[in-house]
Order: structure tokens, then C-alpha cells, then sequence
């Protein structure tokens, strides 16, 4: 299918990862506990991104050093801790992909088909996600930037429509919980950050050096959206946002704008392709892993397996919710996290044998 | 145990069955030849005896009735005059060809003295060219040019004075617009060529001939600005055009499945166009225009998705109604690919969504209806595609009676019976009416709109939206000749200058934008300057 390997730009990179980020926002649960909600998350998402920033430095170094490509560098130390690296990352890709095709299911078969069987939806998903992780990165990158202006303008639409639901009283200080609670957050916030796996794979398909603008203008905009979103939901749902499942999707419910009704249409029309886009970012992601193993492989070939192995999964976690929970939870998220996108790139650039050679591209 | 097989071998037999039933539906049946070319004419040069010449020609050419020789004496040199017949303009031909020919007077009359005044002294027609070869031969006299061959000459002469067969430069009758020319191009290559010579009086247009087609032997002319498009790309054309495997070509439709790079997408990467104008605005942003003989419309390569929203209607307007035109276009595209679907989904499986008054309205219209709504959209879908199809092909006062007929079948009866709901109808009129308001994406947007409707009956909203993404990725996977078919889709507004909005022209006109240069290009490397020779 990818009949040759195209760079994209910095700004599609970073629209991907937006996308890939809001997806998170639109999924949350409070049960799973993933993020904190209520005004003390205001002050969590900026410890966070203060952790993302530092956290980022492992990478930057990398780049500096031993030039963008995380695979290059570790082939440079041996081929066979390529191919370690290669499973590692492939691993925590394929876990993204198989917890957010499992959120996404979670989201259809209990708010908008609640009479539906689950495969009905993830299995079209999956077919739909392995053909466009297939297809290569350019055609869902190349998707993201009028995915992302679309997002930008339903959080805007949004927020015009649930202007008159605003209730001032639901505002509390954000350091009511103390600082253990704003802490805790910014910790699990900073865990479920999956961002950086796309980011450190595909930056070097940017066909550029230095990572920070793609880095700071990703998380830029990503949290000052979180943090609207934040306000939006805290705004019109209250204490009540902390126990209803998608709050987001209850606020959308809430809007209304005029002779249209309700904002939900838009809120699962932005699901579904948010969804699509996310899952596909990751399934490409853990094929090109893959390719790295076992080199002569094809690319279609491993999305499908990775596809189907993301359809297998979901079916699961909707089966036994308590088993796969433990899968997203903050210390496994967490640990892939630190281990394959922190540490790693930073553990690669301390080793003399990644550097690049002079003169080398 | 002796028989079993193992599971490798039943892998094996698995796979050569596989491959062999591809062969079997796929490929061609035994009977198949493959095109046939003309090599062993291509190389057969023309000897110096004019009788032996002319007897190779009736030979090679099997007594066809449309041939007509001439055998004349020159100024006391044995010539012959070759033509087809029909094929050249014959008050042309007395007045500027054979009068100076049969009058001549030599100071020698030997072959070299005819030659001579033939090369140097006459000037029997302004396109005058030689060649050695019988296939040029044949060429040459079925383009209409008039052959003369000489006693003891080993090459002829071709005098090009075709006769105007077909007809004359006439209004486009699928890109017409209001504000710009009323000239369109035709089926005759040279007056097409001629149209768009005379929009762009620069050195740096170049018309390069081809032959496509082993048989037919169609000209092609490509189109292109020297200084403008990228090497790598022409000489893709260039080199796809010449590889063609087709024995005849008598459309430029012929040509496009050779030019994109995925044939069997949905959406091509290859654009038409029938006017003049739009030619030339696109071979200057470095695209190359392909003219085929026979046939009214040009080929642009590469062709982006935006374009099909754009018209030469769009630079005359000021810059805010042009944009307000082009959003007008994007939301019909969408509303006659998505809307039968998704209406069929929200009413299948989402009434909730709608707002209870429409609701309302919705459910008294379809209560009566016999059908399901997919069913009902399906049906009604192909009842209009046929009478689309109807009226495409009849004749014109056949096909009002038929856009009539079917009005007051569907649009009437239908509802009246009971058998369809009037918000169908009316969803099928803005459909119907929307897809025509890009013309040059009806073939996608009629097939995709079915696949829609299926999906929105089986799948609700979340399959309809899910199924737009996919042909979003399949569209934005595009690179016809590298170049991303999608493209510009990020970055600045700045990029998107001509594209979602159309700036004004002292914006516009601060740098040219090519199309090698956009994101995503695989040529953007390349550099164009004035001296690249071709």
C-alpha cells in the first residue's frame, strides 16, 4: 500500500498530536482515574506541563547529539538493541492503540448505541484504521490539519452554546485539595501522555533537526485547550462532571445552538475521526516498529495484525472491564512513559557508539 | 500417513489455487494479442525509384479507396502528388500546391534541380517538412498533409494544407462561466494549439509532439512552460506516454489510467479541462496540459483536489465572493456525497439527534411509507442515476420529456402513492442539484453517495463519518507524479491563499506559486530556471 516513505511538515506532526491529545480529553472517565477533574486539575495540567518540559530534555539531547532518527541511533550502538528498542516501543504502541480502541468502543456501545453489540462498531474501526495506517503516514498526517482546525472550531462552537449554562458558584479555589492532589494529577496526566512515542518515531519524517517547535507548539496548544475544556466542563457540570462518565460528551448534550438542538452530533461526528486519526497514528507507529524486526515485512501486513490484535483487545476489555483496566492504569502507562520515551532516547544519547558521525545527515 | 499433506503443502496448494483463480478472472484469455506496433514500418526508408515507391505505398496501404496518387511530370521531373482524400482543403491545394507545381520551369530538369526549388524557391504551403520513412509517410498524409515524392529521391515532402473537417471553436459546454471566454477547445489538435498560443505569447510555451496509440498513431501534444515545470515530472509524462500499451487511443480518456499513479482509487490525480484559459493558468503554475487529437477537452497533470473547486470565474470576482463561491462548492461537494447517508443514519438510528419539531415532521412524512429508509434512499438514487443517464444520452428534445417524466414520477406519484416520503425527495433534489455544482467530481461523488447511504443504514452516523475518514485517507494518500493530490492542506493561511479562500490578485501576484514547490512534493528538491533544456 505505502508505496514510498514521504516526509510531512512539522505543523501536520504537531496537528496529529493534538488531535491524538484531545482524544484523551474526550474519553476520560473519572472512575479510571487517568486525570483529575474539578478546578484542581487547572493547576495539575501546568505542573504537568512544567514534568513534559524536563521530560522532553532526554529527547533533545538525543537529537542534538545523535540526529532525530531514535532507530538510527540505537542500529549505530547494535542491531540487535535496534530491534530491542524496535519491540519496546512497538509494545506500548500497540497498548495505546488497543486501550483507545477500547475507549472509543466503551464510549458507542454505552452512550450512542446502547443496544448494540460492541464488535459491530470496533471491528469497521479496526478494518478502517488498518487501511489507513497502510496507506502511510502522509494520508492520515496530511488529515489531521483540517481534523484540528475542525476540533478548534466545535470548542469554540461549544463554548458559545453553553455560554448561559456558566454557574459561577461551581468555581472553587484550585488549591483547595493541597498540593498532594495537584501533585497527583499532574502525574497521571503526565503517565498517559502517549504523545511522545509519535513524536520521537515520526519527528525525524519531518525532515527537520530541531524538535522544540513542533515540541512546544503540540503542547502548547493542547494544554490551553485542556484547560478551557477544564473550565468549559467545571463551568456547566459542576462537582457532577467528577461522576458522570465522558463529561465532555455531557456538556456537549447541555449546548444548544438555536434550530439545531444539541451539540452531541458534532461532539461523535469529532469522536469518530479524532478516534480514527488517534488509533491510526499508533497502529502506523507500531508497524514501523515492526518493520524494524523484521525488515522485509510489509507495512499493511503489520497494521492488520496490529489492527486485529487492537480488535481482540477491545472485545476483551468490553468483556472483563476490572482485568483490562489494570492496562491503562498509571503505573504501566507510566513506566512505558519514562522507560520508552523518556529515559531511552536519553540513555541512547549518553552511549559514544549512537553519536553520528561528522558530516553525516 | 502416506496422502496427508502437511500443513506447508496445503499452504502451498492453498495459495497456487488462489493465484490461479486470479489468472483465470483476471487476465486475458488465450485468444489475447497483444498491441500490435508498426516496428517494421518505423524502420522501412523510402527508396530513390518512384515507381517502386509507389508500388510499396498501394501495397502497404491495401488499395484503400481514400487513397489518391497523383503521378505528374515537374518541370520535366516524374513526380507524385500523394493525398487521402476528404482529408485536405482542396481550394488550398490548386491555389498554393499544384499551380506553382505543374507550372515550374527548371534551368536543368534533373531531380536535383526540382529539389532545390522546392526547398529554396517555393513556398507551396508554411508548414513543409521531409521525411525518409514510410510510416512518416503514412503519417503525415492521414493528418492531412499533401506527399510529394520525387524520381530518384530517397525522402518525400509533406505540405501541411488540412482541410478544416469538423467543427469551429464554440462556446465549452461544461465550464461555462460568466465572465471570462467564450472560447472552448475542439476536437482539431492545431486549432487547439493555436487557442492556446495565442493566451500565452511566450518563448517558454512549448507544444512537444507525441505519437500514442501503435494503430491509431493519435497526435498528443504536450503542453508545457520551459521555465516553469519541474524536469523530473515531464519526463514522467513524457517517458508514460511513449510506454503506452495501447494499440489505439481515440480519447484523452485513454490516457488518464496511464498518468495517475492509482488507477483504482476513487479520485484521480489527472484534471480536464475544455478551455483555453484554464490551460494556460495551470501549464504556468508548472503543470503540463496533454492535447490529444479528437478530443475537445485537455488532461492537466497533476491535478489537486482543490481545483475541481475552482473556476476561471473565481479570478474575475473580488476576492470575497470568489471565496464565498469556493465555500459554496466544498459545502455542496459535502452535502451531495454525505447528506442521503447521514440522513438515512440519523433517521435509522439516531432520531434523538434531530430536534424534536423536525423529528415531528420526519416521522409523519415516513410513517406511511412502505420502505425502509436505506431502501427508500437506494431506490430513489437509482431511479434519478438512470434518468440522469437518460437524459445525458438522448437526444436533447427527447431528454427534457424525460427530466419531466421523471419529475412527476418521483417528485409526485411517488409521494402521492405513499411509496416515498417527501423528505426524501427533498434531500434527493439537494443532493442532485449540489453535485452538479462540481461537475468534474460526479463520478466519485455518484458512487460514494451510494456507498454512503449503505453505510448510514447498516452503520448509522458513526459509519458514515467513519467511512468519510477512510476516503478522506485514501484521498490525501494521493501523489499522482509526487505530488500530493491533497496538498496544501496545513501550514499558513498564506499557503491556503488560493485554495479554501481566494486572495486578491496584489497578493496573489507577490509570487508565483508552482506546483513542484507545494508541501509534500517529491520534486520540490528540483530547482526550475530559465535554461533547463527539455
Amino acid at each position: 500500500m505505502e508505496t514510498k516513505q514521504r516526509n510531512i511538515s512539522g505543523f501536520q506532526l504537531g496537528a496529529l498530536l493534538f488531535i491524538s491529545r484531545y482524544f484523551s480529553y474526550m474519553t476520560y472517565l473519572p472512575q479510571n482515574r487517568t486525570t483529575l477533574t474539578g478546578p484542581t486539575a487547572l493547576m495539575s495540567v501546568l505542573v504537568a506541563v512544567a514534568i513534559l518540559t524536563v521530560a522532553f530534555q532526554g529527547y533533545r539531547i538525543m537529537c542534538k547529539r545523535c540526529g532525530p532518527d531514535l532507530f538510527q541511533a540505537a542500529h549505530r550502538v547494535s542491531p540487535a538493541f535496534e530491534k530491542l528498542v524496535a519491540a519496546l516501543l512497538g509494545i506500548y504502541a500497540l497498548l495505546i492503540s488497543a486501550s483507545s480502541m477500547a475507549q472509543f468502543d466503551f464510549f458507542m456501545s454505552s452512550t450512542i448505541y446502547q443496544n448494540i453489540r460492541s464488535w459491530i462498531f470496533v471491528i469497521p474501526l479496526g478494518a478502517a484504521v488498518a487501511y489507513a495506517a497502510a496507506l502511510g503516514l502522509e494520508s492520515f498526517a496530511r488529515m489531521a490539519v483540517p481534523a484540528a482546525f475542525l476540533v478548534l472550531v466545535t470548542v469554540l462552537l461549544l463554548t458559545g452554546a453553553l455560554a448561559r449554562e456558566v454557574q459561577p458558584a461551581y468555581f472553587y479555589s484550585p488549591f483547595y485539595d493541597g498540593w498532594g492532589e495537584i501533585w497527583e494529577g499532574a502525574i497521571m496526566l503526565v503517565a498517559h501522555m502517549a504523545e511522545f512515542l509519535p513524536l520521537i518515531l515520526l519527528f525525524p519524517r519531518t525532515g527537520t533537526q530541531s524538535p522544540n517547535k513542533v515540541f512546544t507548539g503540540w503542547l502548547g496548544c493542547s494544554m490551553v485547550v485542556r484547560e478551557w475544556m477544564i473550565l468549559l466542563v467545571i463551568a456547566t457540570l459542576g462537582d457532577y462532571a467528577a461522576l458522570r462518565d465522558f463529561p465532555l460528551y455531557g456538556a456537549a448534550s447541555l449546548a444548544e445552538v438555536g434550530p439545531f438542538g444539541d451539540l452531541d452530533t458534532a461532539h461523535i461526528v469529532i469522536w469518530v475521526i479524532v478516534g480514527f486519526l488517534r488509533i491510526s497514528v499508533y497502529l502506523y507507529c507500531g508497524g514501523i516498529c515492526l518493520r524494524r524486526i523484521f525488515p522485509k515485512g510489509k507495512l499493511g501486513l503489520f497494521s492488520s495484525l496490529l489492527a486485529a490484535a487492537s480488535v481482540g483487545f477491545s472485545l476483551w476489555a468490553f468483556a472483563y472491564p476490572q482485568l483490562s483496566g489494570g492496562v491503562d492504569s498509571t503505573k504501566i502507562a507510566g513506566g512505558f512513559f519514562l522507560g520508552g520515551t523518556v529515559l531511552l532516547p536519553f540513555i541512547i544519547a549518553m552511549l559514544p557508539k549512537a553519536r553520528q558521525k561528522e558530516g553525516a545527515v | 500417513m502416506p496422502g496427508k499433506l502437511t500443513l506447508f503443502e496445503r499452504k502451498g496448494n492453498a495459495v497456487k489455487f488462489l493465484k490461479d483463480l486470479k489468472n483465470k478472472l483476471l487476465s486475458p484469455t488465450a485468444a489475447y494479442r497483444p498491441p500490435q506496433g508498426q516496428k517494421g514500418l518505423e524502420e522501412k526508408k523510402l527508396q530513390p525509384d518512384l515507381q517502386t515507391k509507389l508500388e510499396q505505398i498501394r501495397q502497404l496501404f491495401g488499395n484503400s479507396g481514400d487513397l489518391v496518387i497523383h503521378e505528374l511530370e515537374a518541370g520535366g521531373v516524374p513526380c507524385a502528388v500523394l493525398i487521402c482524400e476528404g482529408a485536405i482543403d482542396t481550394s488550398t491545394f490548386s491555389e498554393i500546391f499544384a499551380r506553382p507545381l505543374t507550372q515550374v520551369r527548371l534551368e536543368e530538369q534533373t531531380p536535383n534541380a526540382l529539389l532545390c526549388w522546392v526547398r529554396r524557391h517555393s513556398l507551396m504551403a508554411p508548414d513543409q517538412k521531409e521525411f525518409k520513412t514510410y510510416a512518416e509517410l503514412f503519417r503525415f498524409m492521414m493528418s492531412g498533409f499533401v506527399v510529394l515524392l520525387i524520381d530518384s529521391v530517397p525522402y518525400g515532402f509533406a505540405f501541411g494544407i488540412q482541410g478544416a473537417i469538423g467543427r469551429g471553436v464554440d462556446e465549452p459546454q461544461g465550464e461555462i462561466n460568466v465572465r471570462g471566454s467564450r472560447e472552448g477547445f475542439i476536437e482539431r489538435l492545431r486549432p487547439n494549439l493555436a487557442l492556446v498560443r495565442r493566451r500565452m505569447k511566450s518563448p517558454d510555451m512549448v507544444f512537444e509532439y507525441l505519437q500514442a496509440g501503435s494503430k491509431s498513431r493519435t497526435d498528443v501534444a504536450l503542453v508545457y512552460m520551459k521555465d516553469r515545470v519541474s524536469l523530473k515530472l515531464l519526463n514522467e509524462v513524457r517517458s508514460r506516454l511513449e510506454d503506452l500499451p495501447l494499440d489505439v487511443v481515440l480519447e484523452s480518456g485513454y490516457l488518464q489510467p496511464f498518468l495517475d499513479t492509482k488507477p483504482l482509487s476513487i479520485f484521480s490525480g489527472v484534471g480536464f479541462t475544455e478551455r483555453p484559459d484554464t490551460l494556460c493558468a495551470k501549464v504556468a503554475e508548472g503543470r503540463v496540459g496533454i492535447l490529444v487529437d479528437g478530443t475537445p477537452y485537455a488532461l492537466v497533470v497533476p491535478y489537486l483536489f482543490n481545483e475541481h473547486f475552482q473556476s476561471f470565474d473565481d479570478y474575475a470576482h473580488r476576492p470575497y465572493y470568489a471565496t464565498f463561491i469556493r465555500w459554496l462548492k466544498y459545502a455542496a461537494f459535502l452535502f451531495s456525497v454525505l447528506l442521503p447517508g447521514a440522513y438515512v443514519g440519523l433517521g435509522t438510528f439516531h432520531p434523538e439527534l434531530l430536534p424534536p419539531n423536525l423529528l415531528l415532521k420526519l416521522v409523519s412524512s415516513e410513517e406511511a411509507t412502505p420502505f425502509p429508509l436505506m431502501f427508500e434512499a437506494l431506490l430513489i438514487f437509482f431511479i434519478y442515476e438512470i434518468m440522469r443517464e437518460a437524459g445525458l444520452r438522448m437526444p436533447k428534445s427527447v431528454g427534457h420529456a424525460v427530466s419531466i417524466v421523471g419529475a412527476l414520477v418521483i417528485g409526485d406519484a411517488a409521494v402521492t402513492a405513499g411509496l416515498v416520503g417527501s423528505p426524501m425527495v427533498i434531500i434527493v433534489a439537494i443532493t442532485a442539484i449540489s453535485s452538479f455544482v462540481v461537475p468534474s467530481l460526479y463520478e466519485p461523488v455518484a458512487l460514494l453517495r451510494f456507498a454512503f447511504i449503505l453505510i448510514g443504514g447498516t452503520l448509522g452516523l458513526y459509519g458514515v463519518v467513519l467511512g468519510f475518514c477512510v476516503v478522506a485517507a485514501n484521498l490525501c494518500a494521493l501523489n499522482p507524479l509526487g505530488i500530493p493530490v491533497a496538498s496544501p492542506t496545513g501550514g499558513s493561511l498564506y499557503t491556503m491563499r488560493d485554495t479554501i479562500f481566494r486572495w486578491g490578485w496584489r497578493t496573489l501576484g507577490q509570487e508565483d506559486l508552482y506546483v513542484q514547490d507545494l508541501t509534500g512534493s517529491d520534486l520540490k528538491e528540483e530547482k526550475t530556471d530559465g535554461n533547463q533544456t527539455t
